[in-house]
């Protein structure tokens, strides 16, 4: 796993966040047996590395993305993934083969493409929520200028995942959190407040949701880099 | 898949119960189901016409308790009832919740675009995906889709032929529930218009504007916008552009209107547009538009002249808020229209002649 050598946070080790990253490969692989199987597609999120970055230093991809902010813990976090993943999936669920299409300005989304974005969220979101954490649904953007969400020096880390459709490389996924909310993940707060859960398309997921998750504070056995999946 | 008459062990207890009550309503006061089944809609009140059809005698006993039911649900439900219209309330308070699922489900995903203009879906069709398009065009009826392909251009229709015999509906729970996204999107009548939407709500008010006030208007988006302006002119009715319009529907529009009405408007009219009006009503009518036309010369000044073209203009686009004309532009040829106008003249002298 690539770490930045520069920056490292002052009172988390790499130990630390194990049970973290744990909790982000069992997210990947439930997403993704729930995808290929409801879709009847060979997808795949693969978890990728972990990067601890100052803000200003994170390259957000050139390609078009939507960027939600979420609140974890009550802090801010951002989930952020690639277009042509929304527009592979919604194709297939739309009833095509799941190809990527292309609107004449990057800017203006597929009404399609919105709607599974925003279903993508929830699905995430509702993973999270299953495992007892608290967290909300803030805004989505497409241009991450319009968030405002952390000063340009903060360090964060940054969470990749790799998508992929038939084998092939069908963009990316992020989740960008700070130093406090993986403290208050290793020792979560008494008072926390557990939200509602919004997503109106979990019913079925939520039923498969366990299949291959693994308590999020016992390391995972399965190695997702190399896991394929129908 | 077929709409044959169900036989009575095939229709479930509260449809039996429903057209139990209707049954009694007509013959206590007939004629009031009509209003019933008219709430309903056409595909609900078939399944419980069907219902009807296939009762045969209800035994007294059985029509007393079914009324009671149906008094008992309106006395304890009286508030709900209040609030909602009476399809509601037979189907959602008549009908058990499972039932109530199942109709809901039963309908065709998009159905509701069965009933909205062509423009309006093809303004929507601009913030969807081909293959958005072609689902929705997979599950319309077959004259819905063939209208709304015929106004796309060849290119867009070729390529959604080909989509549309290749879908392969994958989940039907994730089809529904973005039809339901799409419903509250573009049919709900929150959030914002498109512009095609806004250009057509414009044309309709600018076309309602006293002359003077809308050519300042007409001015003032010339200067800001001309793109714009070029829109709203395509899209307004002047009473200059009926002429544009399929004889049918300038037929239905003349039917409706007073001739007294049409006599001012002629005054100031073009020679063209005199003769499309005089060549799409009957030679009655024309002799009485020629007394009137005659008087009106007199009487007429620019501000009668105005409100009855304004008037004409009103009457056309209730008429296409009914459904009953869509008021698009054809191309004819003047010659056409002349020739039209000749044939009808051949025609009214041909019918003197044979009256006298």
């Amino acid at each position: 796993m690539a770490k930045d050598n520069a920056i490292s946070f002052n009172d988390i080790s790499d130990e630390d966040l194990t049970p973290l990253v744990d909790i982000f490969k069992s997210l990947s692989l439930t997403l993704s047996s729930f995808i290929s199987s409801e879709f009847k597609l060979k997808f795949q999120l693969a978890y990728d590395e972990y990067n601890c970055k100052q803000f200003q230093e994170i390259s957000f991809s050139e390609s078009p993305a939507i960027y939600n902010e979420l609140h974890w813990f009550s802090k801010p976090a951002l989930l952020f993934a690639d277009r042509s993943f929304f527009s592979r999936l919604a194709n297939r669920i739309l009833g095509g083969d799941g190809i990527e299409e292309s609107s004449e300005n990057a800017e203006d989304w597929f009404f399609s493409e919105e709607c599974i974005a925003s279903e993508f969220v929830d699905l995430v979101m509702d993973y999270l929520k299953t495992h007892q954490q608290p967290i909300t649904f803030e805004k989505s953007v497409k241009d991450i200028g319009y968030l405002h969400m952390f000063y340009p020096e903060d360090i964060l880390l940054l969470i990749n995942f790799k998508i992929k459709f038939d084998g092939e490389d069908s963009g990316t996924m992020g989740i960008i959190i700070n130093e406090s909310i993986i403290k208050d993940y290793l020792n979560p707060p008494k008072n926390d407040d557990n939200n509602e859960a919004h997503s109106i398309l979990t019913t079925e997921y939520a039923k498969t949701n366990t299949s291959h998750e693994d308590p999020p504070d016992q390391p995972s056995s399965d190695d997702p880099e190399t896991s394929e999946l129908d | 898949m077929s709409d044959s008459p169900s036989s009575i062990s095939n229709i479930s207890e509260p449809v039996k119960k429903v057209a139990t009550l209707l049954l009694f309503l007509e013959m206590n006061r007939p004629s009031v189901s009509k209003g019933i089944l008219k709430s309903m809609g056409e595909e609900k009140s078939r399944t419980v016409l069907d219902a009807m059809a296939s009762l045969g005698n209800i035994d007294e006993a059985h029509l007393t308790e079914t009324v009671l039911q149906f008094h008992e649900i309106l006395v304890k439900k009286k508030r709900m009832i209040g609030g909602k219209n009476l399809s509601s309330m037979l189907f959602q308070q008549a009908f058990d919740t499972k039932e109530t699922k199942k109709a809901t489900s039963s309908s065709k995903p998009f159905h509701y675009l069965e009933s909205i203009d062509n423009d309006v879906i093809l303004a929507m069709f601009e913030r969807l995906s081909m293959q958005m398009k072609a689902l929705i065009l997979y599950y319309i009826s077959q004259d819905k889709s063939s209208q709304l392909l015929q106004k796309m251009d060849t290119e867009t229709s070729k390529i959604l032929f080909k989509k549309i015999f290749s879908v392969k509906v994958v989940s039907q729970d994730y089809v529904t529930k973005l039809d339901k996204k799409l419903y509250e999107q573009f049919m709900a009548t929150k959030g914002e218009q498109s512009t095609k939407g806004m250009v057509l709500k414009f044309a309709a008010i600018l076309e309602q504007t006293p002359t003077d006030k809308r050519n300042d208007l007409l001015t003032t988006i010339e200067e800001e916008n001309p793109t714009l302006l070029e829109e709203i002119k395509a899209n307004m009715l002047s009473f200059e552009n009926l002429v544009k319009l399929k004889d049918e529907e300038l037929q239905l529009i003349l039917a409706n209107i007073d001739m007294k009405d049409l006599s001012y408007s002629l005054q100031s009219a073009d020679t063209d547009v005199s003769e499309k009006i005089q060549a799409n009503i009957s030679s009655r009518a024309k002799s009485i538009l020629e007394e009137e036309l005659e008087a009106a010369k007199e009487r007429a000044d620019e501000d009668s002249i105005n409100a009855a073209q304004l008037k004409i203009l009103g009457i056309a686009r209730s008429l296409q808020s009914s459904g009953k004309v869509t008021l698009k532009f054809v191309e004819s040829s003047t010659k056409a229209t002349k020739k039209d106008a000749a044939n009808d003249d051949k025609k009214d002298k041909k019918d003197k002649k044979e009256a006298k």
